[in-house]
């Protein structure tokens, strides 16, 4: 069961809104988790990171936005990664005789149902990935 | 003496179930009531928006009702006797945050939820959260009395209340 006001609410909120609030909630998890993994007390990294206490207090406390100048000294100081983005390789195709040669760790074929003349090098696309083999190495 | 119903707010999140408190005379909860005050307020709804989505996604589905998530809005306040409750209100790690909802975190997995206000003073006694704050502690200290006289006690796996004879229709 759930208030039908609060269910409103929720429906009427933006995706962007709930994507920040997780990733500020993470991002607080995290550091939290970091301060208590590595037995460091908000006044030693105070001292770590050449700051007044009251200013590492205002950060984890919400006082100060985060920067990403301030994710990247606290991410150096805990010595783990804060925040991850996810990156994607970009790839290239060879079009050959009905077959797409894919160039990236590995070399896979897939068979398309039409045939295309000559030789062309294209950026990759999204292709359904049916009867597709792979040859690793 | 007025009397109220302790009653789910939120029982669909897989950490933490929120409840709230609706005096018997009254047709919407407490916290039904701090929502419907900014919902349409062209300056806070984006922030109400923020903690509605805080509640739910954050602490009811994901993390549950960690401290750090809580801040105690007096500390000099201990209720009650056992001093282990405080009314605190949830939270929000971002600069300035205007808006102050109040509640009483029973554990990770379960916490009442009361009415709040917009911030407009250093402290939770002034300004416009200070009729929020002494309420939220008049329910918190009769809650917690109930809890205490076992009029009301919270079920095994932590995340509902009942009433001494087992029902869920709770008042206080």
């Amino acid at each position: 069961m759930r208030s039908k006001i609060f269910q409103e609410i929720l429906d009427e909120t933006p995706e962007d809104v709930e994507i920040f609030v997780r990733l500020y909630a993470d991002l607080v998890v995290r550091i939290n988790q970091l301060l208590v993994e590595n037995n460091i007390s908000k006044k030693q990294l105070a001292d770590k990171m050449d700051k007044k206490p009251s200013e590492i207090s205002k950060w984890l406390s919400g006082e100060h936005n985060f920067t990403l100048r301030s994710l990247a000294k606290l991410s150096a100081e805990l010595g783990e990664p804060l925040m991850e983005v996810p990156k994607k390789k970009a790839k290239t195709e060879f079009v050959e005789d009905g077959f797409i040669c894919r160039v990236h760790t590995f070399v896979s074929y897939t068979k398309l149902d039409t045939k295309t003349s000559g030789k062309v090098w294209q950026f990759a696309e999204e292709t359904e990935p049916y009867n597709e083999f792979s040859n690793a190495g | 003496m007025n009397t109220f119903a302790l009653e789910i707010f939120d029982d669909q999140g897989q950490v933490c179930t929120f409840y709230t408190v609706r005096w018997e005379d009254a047709n919407l909860s407490e916290t039904d009531k701090f929502f419907q005050k900014f919902r349409y307020d062209e300056q806070l709804k984006n922030s109400l928006r923020e903690l509605a989505s805080f509640l739910q996604v954050v602490i009811g589905d994901e993390y549950g009702a960690l401290e750090y998530f809580f801040r105690f809005e007096n500390a000099a306040q201990a209720l009650p006797p056992s001093g282990t409750y405080k009314v605190q209100d949830v939270f929000i790690y971002y600069g300035n945050f205007p808006l102050r909802l109040y509640c009483l975190r029973i554990s990770e997995n379960l916490v009442v939820l009361f009415n709040g206000a917009e911030k407009t003073a250093a402290t939770a006694q002034g300004g416009r959260t200070s009729m929020a704050f002494q309420e939220a502690n008049i329910f918190a200290k009769r809650m917690l009395d109930a809890l205490q006289q076992k009029e009301i006690y919270i079920t095994t796996d932590q995340r509902a209340f009942r009433y001494y004879d087992g029902s869920n229709e709770i008042i206080i």
